[in-house]
C-alpha cells in the first residue's frame, strides 16, 4: 500500500477526515514513525535530547506520582487509540487508578493526563489538531511544554472545552487530578543543570 | 530615580505586586521601552520584520471589521491602563465599540480583544504574567500569534479564566465579538507568499 505521510502540518486545522484509519496505521512498517490523526498520516521527527530529557524527567515525575496513587504513567512511543481514525503516540501519558484498566495490550480511549513537549516541527500539530483532538476524545488534562521558553501551559477539560490552568507561584497542582503537582522551578532548574 | 527593569520574564510569576505603579511608569523616560506588569517594569524587545508585518497585517484585518462596525483597532505603542501596577502595551488592541478614545486621554477600559504576536524573548511573558493580567481584567478574548508555526492560540474569557477556543476549519468567527470573522487559512496563505 502507498500511502501519504503528512510531514508538515497544514496551515489550519484539518477540516474533514482524511481517508486512512486504524486498520491502515497498523499495516505501517514500525518505521518511520508517524501518528493517525483524523484519518491523516503525520510523520514524527527525531527529538532532541533536550526533548528526551523533558520527557524522561516529567515521566519519572509521573511514575512517582503513579506508584503514590496506584495510577499508572508511560512515555512515547506508546500508541493511544483514541478512535477509529485516531492513532496517536503522545510524549507523557498518566492514568489515574480508576482508568488504569485502559492499558491492555493496546491502550484505547483517552488517558487521564497527556504532555506534549514541542519541536518545532510538530508544535504546530500539537497545538491545534492535537489540541482539539484530545478534547474531543475527553483527556482531562493536558500540559503543552515548550522546553525552549521553559514555559508549561496546562489544559484543563471542563465543558467540553480546555481551560487554562495557571500555577500558583512555583507550584501547579491539578484542579481535577489527585496527587498530580509540579514545582515548576526545580523542574528548569535541573533541565538546566543536565544539559548545562 | 534608580529603577529595576527585568529584561528576562521569570520562570515564574513572582507572587505579589511589585513596587512600581502608574506614577513611576509615567515618570520613566520613553527609552528602553518597557511596560508595567503587575508592578514589575519588564522591558520590551526590538520587535523583528516579520512581528512587524503581522501587526499590521493582522490590525488591518480588524481595522476593516472596526470600520465597518462602529469599534476601533489600534496597534503598539499604545498604553493600556489596566490597574495602577499594571500598563501594558498590547501588540493590537480592539474595542468592539469605540467610547470617543480618539478624542484624547489614555485608555482605562479593557479592550475587547487583544493580539500579542510572540517573540522569543516575551514567549513566556506573554502566556503567563500578561495572560493572567488579561483574565483577570476582562479582556473577552486574547489571541497569541506564533510566526514561526503560523499560528494563532484563541483564548476566551469565561469568568475570569480563558478557555481554548478552535477555529470552525480556515474561518475563525468569535461567539463573543460577533463581528469578528477572519478567515485564518487565508491569512497565513497571504504571510506565506510574501515570505517565499
Amino acid at each position: 500500500m502507498s500511502v501519504a505521510l503528512l510531514e508538515t502540518q497544514p496551515l489550519g486545522l484539518s477540516p474533514d477526515l482524511g481517508p486512512y484509519r486504524r486498520a491502515d496505521y497498523e499495516a505501517l512498517p514500525d518505521e518511520p514513525r508517524c501518528e493517525l490523526i483524523y484519518g491523516r498520516l503525520h510523520l514524527s521527527p527525531s527529538p532532541t535530547p533536550l526533548h528526551q530529557y523533558v520527557v524522561l524527567r516529567l515521566w519519572r515525575l509521573f511514575d512517582d506520582i503513579a506508584k503514590a496513587q496506584g495510577g499508572r504513567a508511560l512515555a512515547a512511543p506508546m500508541d493511544v487509540y483514541l478512535a477509529d481514525h485516531s492513532v496517536v503516540q503522545p510524549d507523557v501519558l498518566y492514568f489515574v487508578p480508576e482508568r488504569r484498566h485502559r492499558i491492555g495490550k493496546t491502550i484505547e480511549g483517552a488517558p487521564d493526563l497527556l504532555i506534549e513537549v514541542l519541536s518545532p516541527s510538530t508544535a504546530r500539530r500539537d497545538r491545534g489538531d492535537k489540541s482539539r483532538l484530545y478534547a474531543e476524545a475527553g483527556v482531562r488534562e493536558y500540559w503543552i511544554v515548550e522546553p525552549r521558553d521553559q514555559q508549561i501551559e496546562f489544559f484543563v477539560h471542563r465543558d467540553e472545552h480546555f481551560t487554562l490552568e495557571y500555577p500558583d507561584g512555583d507550584v501547579y497542582t491539578s484542579p481535577l487530578l489527585p496527587g498530580v503537582r509540579l514545582d515548576l522551578q526545580a523542574l528548569w532548574r535541573e533541565v538546566e543543570e543536565q544539559l548545562a | 530615580m534608580s529603577v529595576a527593569l527585568l529584561e528576562t520574564p521569570p520562570l515564574v510569576p513572582p507572587a505579589g505586586l511589585g513596587p512600581y505603579r502608574r506614577d513611576d511608569y509615567e515618570a520613566l523616560p520613553d527609552e528602553p521601552r518597557c511596560e508595567l506588569i503587575f508592578g514589575r517594569f519588564q522591558v520590551s524587545p526590538s520587535p523583528t520584520p516579520l512581528h512587524q508585518f503581522l501587526i499590521i497585517a493582522l490590525s488591518q484585518e480588524l481595522h476593516r471589521i472596526a470600520m465597518a462596525h462602529g469599534g476601533l483597532a489600534l496597534t503598539a505603542p499604545t498604553d493600556v491602563v489596566f490597574a495602577d501596577h499594571s500598563v501594558v502595551q498590547p501588540d493590537i488592541l480592539y474595542f468592539s465599540r469605540d467610547q470617543g478614545f480618539l478624542h484624547g486621554g489614555t485608555l482605562e477600559t479593557p479592550p475587547d480583544l487583544l493580539v500579542e504576536i510572540l517573540s522569543p524573548s516575551t514567549g513566556r511573558r506573554d502566556r503567563s504574567e500578561k495572560l493572567n493580567l488579561y483574565a483577570e481584567f476582562g479582556v473577552r478574548e486574547y489571541w497569541i500569534v506564533d510566526p514561526q508555526l503560523r499560528q494563532v492560540e484563541i483564548l476566551v474569557n469565561r469568568a475570569g479564566q480563558f478557555v481554548v477556543q478552535m477555529p470552525d476549519g480556515a474561518i475563525y468567527h468569535s461567539a463573543v465579538l460577533p463581528e469578528i470573522r477572519i478567515d485564518l487559512e487565508a491569512f497565513w496563505t497571504l504571510v506565506e507568499a510574501r515570505l517565499a
